[in-house]
């Protein structure tokens, strides 16, 4: 082959691959801003690159496939499709000592186990509740509260007689009262039906209609 | 021309080159929404009731009756059921406005309501820090404050009828700190609020069968609490 044709080809490849080069970079590239820094949201495959985004941007956490955290445009701007609020299926189990990024997502887990309806998951809470870091079972307990599961006393009474700290024991039996309570839906049905066996009828109604 | 080549191919080179060079701006920001716990007991009075003999159009008042006072629990699912919530939703709260979130990101936000919290007159204690460490080359700036205080917050979530004011001693944390060098810059905030008080209010039920709203006069006691981080990263261009 001539030494023209071996470089003709030689120059037209390169040609190529710089305009391959130029069009990947105009795709990925932000707004030029030159001299102003600008701020822009982070994907989550981005923020999961390291431990140190992890706990800068409190964004998913790569140990666990399913997040708990939840994040917002700022005000005037969009919420971006790509971020996603799951509830974790699992809390992992934890010492004592946490960093307070490493709370701070627990008790997010946590807060997102409690609007769960599962036995799995309130199964969960009540473990976490014997927790050895105290914040957590604090959290855990909080939770409990949320899930509304009146099944859960039995394990909540045991839990309180196990537990040696005054104050927590109190506060679990204070719990055990609430959840005992009746819900809102189920007091209206209550009265409802109470009404109706009795024959009453409204006197001074603290009922109005509308 | 074949010096024209050369050129052509050096500056092809030089064009990639100085392409893989480039430094952009990255920039994060992130404000995570703020999640709150409701826990509360909404206390009913005594409801004085007429008592009847028969029914329908021969019923006979025969006398009254109060009903015993009852104690109901009012907490996050309460809320998020009042307002037709997805199962699973979470109760959140973004610049006052309280809402349910579901899940899968920009449309799963509902307002549902709003709390306002008012700082009372008085402040029982409080302590607040700042640490400046500032460097030629670094400067790192951070606060830290714990205030118990007296509030009053108003929870309103308009769709369900639910509003009430609850005042009592509240405990307001909150933590900022920021850094800056000539490359990058980060900043974070976290805040909690959490009430204990008493108030009253009425929480108003909607019956689909019989289409009619009932409102519950109650004095509610509890706790809300609200707690949230937001950050800021950014890295400047080169």
């Amino acid at each position: 082959m001539r030494p023209k044709i071996v470089f003709l080809i030689l120059f037209v490849g390169l040609g190529f691959l710089a305009i391959i080069a130029l069009i990947s970079n105009g795709f990925d590239r932000q707004p030029e801003t030159s001299e102003t820094p600008t701020i822009e949201k982070v994907q989550p495959a981005q923020a999961i690159d390291s431990q140190e985004s992890l706990e800068r941007n409190v964004l998913l956490d790569p140990a666990l496939e399913h997040s708990s955290r939840a994040t917002v445009a700022p005000q005037g701007e969009s919420f971006p499709n790509e971020l996603i609020i799951a509830p974790p299926a699992v809390i992992r189990s934890a010492g004592a000592e946490l960093s307070a990024a490493d709370l701070r997502r627990r008790k997010a887990e946590i807060n997102d186990l409690s609007m769960r309806e599962d036995r799995e998951s309130l199964n969960t809470l009540l473990t976490e509740m014997q927790n050895p870091n105290k914040q957590i079972r604090a959290a855990a307990l909080e939770g409990v509260i949320q899930f509304d599961d009146r099944t859960s006393i039995p394990q909540l009474k045991e839990i309180a007689r196990q537990t040696e700290d005054a104050t927590e024991k109190t506060e679990i039996l204070a719990a055990i009262n609430y959840i005992k309570l009746p819900s809102l839906f189920e007091y209206y049905e209550e009265r409802k039906a109470f009404r109706a066996e009795a024959g009453i009828t409204e006197k001074k109604p603290s009922v109005f209609r509308k | 021309m074949k010096k024209i080549k050369l050129v052509g191919v050096s500056a092809i080179l030089g064009l990639l080159v100085v392409n893989s060079n480039n430094v952009f701006a990255q920039g994060i920001e992130l404000i995570e929404l703020e999640t709150v716990n409701v826990a509360l007991v909404a206390s009913t009075p005594g409801e004085e009731v007429d008592v009847l003999k028969g029914k329908g159009d021969d019923a006979e008042v025969i006398g009254t009756k109060t009903l015993p006072p009852r104690k109901i629990k009012i907490n996050n699912k309460t809320i998020l059921k009042l307002a037709e919530a997805p199962q699973g939703s979470k109760l959140v709260l973004i610049d006052g406005s309280i809402g349910s979130i579901t899940g899968l990101g920009a449309d799963s936000f509902q307002e549902i309501g709003t709390v306002e919290v008012a700082e009372g007159l008085v402040v029982s204690h409080g302590q607040a820090t700042e640490v400046d460490s500032s460097t030629d080359t670094k400067y790192k700036f951070a606060t830290k404050s714990a205030y118990q205080s007296e509030y009053v917050a108003t929870l309103t979530v308009a769709g369900t009828g639910l509003n009430f004011a609850l005042t009592g001693l509240a405990t307001e944390k909150e933590a900022s700190s920021s850094s800056e060098t000539d490359t990058a810059s980060k900043s974070s905030e976290t805040y909690s609020f959490s009430l204990n008080g008493v108030g009253e209010g009425v929480a108003t039920f909607f019956n689909k069968e019989t289409e009619e709203s009932e409102d519950l006069d109650a004095i509610f006691s509890g706790k809300i609490q609200s707690s949230g981080k937001a950050t800021a990263n950014e890295k400047f261009v080169k």
